[in-house]
């Protein structure tokens, strides 16, 4: 059986015939009864556990942290850092391949990717962001050397300094630790030492720094492998490891951006938001944005993941850049927001910016247009694309105080046309960046409270997720295939229909979320739309955004803009049948909707 | 007390005085499974060509000290014990001399009890090379899985029939199967049930 060990799993999977060859050498098989304990706290493990048949079960203080199934391995981390966290025990009869601690070392030193797979565990967050396919991104950053990842710059203070003043730095520069000077030696203060000298009820304004610093550090050297670091972090239990450049410090490694570079720099990306000083540097981060889609999109990891890290990322970014371009009062008085699909957290590449400005009322600001220009000018220079519509807040109509706003919104409601109506389905998927929320949460109670009795309004607003459907059936290009200009858009017949039916269903319950699955997730608990329903929605919403994704990425590295047309041609067999049974959800969804908001009687 | 007499009456008939190793007492909660593929199962007349043994301590089965060796026979391979087995006459051609073969297999084994399926054929197929090396034959005890198994069914439920084939008792004990069959994971499987069968009596 040794021989028919399963090198195809994870983390074996990357072993050459040689360490395939040590594996089998020393692999014993170990027999465990259902119920009985493989190892428990405090125990130093011998072996790594290979599963063969069978469930282990992982808990703490009787709460189960993961189940392990075959094929499945544990517990690595156990293994290197020499101590087991909670308990294995067999949930079910088991039989594993036990093998030695030895070699799994040896394995380690000579293989970095086997490291990699080993420890890809250490956070649920990494897991989740990355899930399994992307771990060839990871090999390779776990390789990476310390100084191509995030080294913060380290901050240095005498040892006399008062725990109050390093307090106030914390808190200035927003860090979580300084390096504490002795002589020629070396100590770390943290924030967790902060609540020690409070908790030592001494006065923080005299207590010297240097009574609570720890004074043996973790080094490494910025010339070692991301993967070392982590190792010593975890092997000594720490969050900081102090990197150095031929004995000088030069900085200090955090483990959460140790974590967070590895799950693809999307952590390092807000860190560089936070930190950009000038327009210039927020434009850098904007660029690194496309890049981490596209890893992200590469890896396979869920669009709906990669939608949610943007609209956090974005979000930062409008809200750092109108720090730059606003002045305080005015930012104090004003709500920047941002609506469509940004506003719903559907936008992954950037195709347009839909943005207003809603002010205080009787608040004046004297040259508003110069501000606002500034800000649209600095989002098409990051990449965002004006707005063909207009909807940015340069435009007077998207800049209004409170009360011009609702006078605006009434006027929409009240004498409906198209254009009046796709500007309120815009404005509902609004959410607040920067300044006073309170704002913009008053204009969308104005906006909801009358149209609930107003049931009309609704079933001509709904009428726009009907309004593609007249085209030429797409099935019929569908089921032909590649055929000259076989094109879909698949915004107009698959996306649109269903975010603006989700809306209108939304809009029409007051229901507050502004994203399309939120706003699903609560119309079944209001039972408005059918549970199975919801889960087709969501699946062919993030398939349809999933293949637009990488159309568009497509589309980018030709150097073209990223559109909604997609060629049937470039889709393989298998995609062209999830696109059909998207399509075929939506047209149930458009019956239900016809149904629900009588259209028909229209 | 047969076991005893027999046993003294081995020791004395023992040609080679470096293998009164055999006769001293086993470690505690150790065995070896043991498993022989052959050319045919005629045992005065067909050859072993190979012999796969495992160690077992306690609930583990020691695969990382395992025996394998294939012996060059003195014959041709016959073609339908090819087929179970997949040893051609080309790939034990290199095999070792069924002396050297038994030498390994005794130091591998020392006095643990041999543990097996069916293992009174492997054991009387053994014997024939121990015999002439040894003047006597295997003096280890001998366990049988079959017989292990049976007597489990048999106390779940006297009277019914048992199926001893090495398939349904893998079944029935759910265990992992491998379908190559080969000395060594045959021997490994039988290691399997037999731990398995061990918790089970308890």
């Amino acid at each position: 059986m040794p021989k028919s060990f399963n090198f195809n799993a994870v983390p074996f999977d990357g072993l050459t015939g040689e360490q395939q060859r040590w594996v089998r050498d020393s692999v014993d098989i170990g027999y465990y009864p259902a119920g009985q304990t493989i190892l428990s706290g405090g125990d130093e493990p011998t072996h790594l556990f290979v599963i063969i048949k069978g469930h282990v079960q992982q808990t703490e203080h009787g709460e189960v942290l993961c189940v392990y199934s075959k094929d499945e391995c544990f517990d690595g981390r156990g293994l290197i850092s020499g101590c087991v966290t909670g308990v294995f025990t067999a949930a079910e009869e088991l039989i594993v391949y036990l093998v030695p601690k030895s070699t799994i070392k040896r394995l380690i030193a000579a293989n970095a990717n086997f490291g990699a797979l080993l420890f890809s565990d250490i956070s649920q967050k990494l897991r989740a962001l990355t899930e399994r396919r992307s771990q060839r991104e990871l090999h390779s950053l776990m390789l990476s050397r310390i100084d191509q990842a995030f080294v913060r710059p380290a901050h240095i203070v005498p040892e006399n300094t008062d725990v109050f003043s390093v307090a106030q730095l914390f808190e200035t520069e927003q860090l979580s630790s300084v390096l504490v000077q002795r002589g020629d030696r070396y100590g770390i203060f943290t924030s967790t030492d902060v609540r020690k000298a409070i908790l030592s009820d001494q006065d923080p304004h005299t207590l010297p720094v240097g009574q609570l610093a720890t004074w043996d550090l973790i080094e490494v050297s910025q010339d070692d492998a991301v993967f070392d670091a982590l190792i010593l972090m975890i092997r000594h239990g720490v969050h900081r490891v102090v990197v150095k450049r031929q004995g000088d410090i030069v900085g200090v490694m955090e483990q959460l951006d140790l974590l967070s570079f590895i799950s693809n720099h999307s952590h390092l990306i807000w860190h560089q938001v936070q930190q950009a000083r000038t327009q210039e540097e927020l434009k850098g981060a904007c660029t690194s944005i496309q890049r981490l889609i596209q890893l992200l999109s590469e890896s396979e990891v869920k669009v709906s993941m990669i939608a949610r890290l943007v609209q956090e990322l974005n979000t930062k970014i409008f809200a750092r850049l109108w720090q730059f371009v606003a002045p305080p009062d005015l930012m104090d008085n004003s709500c920047v927001i941002v609506m469509g699909s940004e506003g719903r957290g559907e936008q992954i590449l950037k195709t347009d910016q839909d943005n207003g400005l809603i002010l205080r009322n009787g608040y004046h600001f004297p040259d508003l247009t110069g501000v606002t220009s500034a800000f649209n000018d600095a989002l098409c220079d990051f990449g965002y694309p004006p707005c063909l519509g207009g909807i940015m807040m340069r435009n007077p109509l998207w800049c209004q105080n409170l009360d011009d706003f609702k006078e605006t919104i009434r006027q929409w409601v009240f004498h409906p046309s198209a254009e009046t109506h796709m500007r309120l389905a815009i404005f509902s998927d609004a959410v607040a960046v920067c300044g006073d929320p309170e704002l913009l949460k008053e204009l969308k109670n104005f906006f909801f409270r009358p149209l609930q009795d107003m049931p009309s309004f609704f079933a001509h607003f709904a009428r726009a997720a009907d309004s593609f459907s007249e085209q030429s059936s797409w099935w019929s290009r569908l089921l032909l295939g590649d055929g000259e200009g076989n094109e879909l858009d698949i915004k107009k017949l698959g996306i649109f229909p269903i975010v603006h039916g989700v809306r209108s269903l939304a809009l029409e319950s007051g229901l507050a979320p502004t994203g399309t699955v939120e706003r699903i997730d609560a119309l079944v608990r209001l039972e408005k739309i059918p549970e199975d329903l919801a889960i087709d929605l969501k699946e062919s919403l993030h398939y349809l955004m999933d293949i637009r994704l990488k159309q568009g990425l497509q589309q980018l590295s030709l150097g073209q803009r990223p559109g909604n047309m997609v060629r049937m041609g470039s889709l393989s067999t298998l995609e062209r049948d999830l696109m059909r049974d998207s399509l075929q959800v939506v047209k149930r969804f458009r019956g239900v909707l016809h149904y629900h908001f009588k259209l028909d009687a229209l | 007390m047969w076991d005893g007499l027999k046993r003294v009456w081995y020791r004395r008939r023992l040609l080679r005085p470096e293998y009164a190793r055999l006769f001293e007492p086993a470690p505690p909660d150790e065995w070896v499974s043991v498993d022989c593929e052959t050319t045919g199962m005629d045992r005065r007349h067909d050859e072993i060509l190979s012999i796969g043994a495992v160690l077992i301590k306690g609930t583990r089965i020691i695969t990382s000290e395992r025996l394998e060796l294939f012996i060059r026979p003195a014959g041709q391979v016959k073609a339908e014990s090819i087929r179970i087995h997949h040893l051609r006459s080309m790939d034990v051609a290199y095999g070792l001399e069924p002396r050297q073969a038994i030498q390994k297999f005794l130091d591998f084994v020392g006095s643990r009890p041999l543990v097996g399926y069916y293992l009174e054929f492997d054991v009387a197929m053994l014997d024939r090379l121990v015999r002439p090396f040894l003047g006597i034959p295997l003096p280890q005890s001998k366990i049988e899985v079959s017989g292990l198994y049976y007597d489990y069914k048999y106390s779940q439920n006297a009277g019914s029939n048992v199926d001893l084939s090495f398939h349904s008792i893998m079944q029935d004990l759910r265990l992992p199967e491998r379908t190559e069959h080969d000395a060594f994971n045959d021997a490994l499987m039988a290691a399997m049930m037999f731990v398995k069968l061990r918790h089970l009596k308890k």
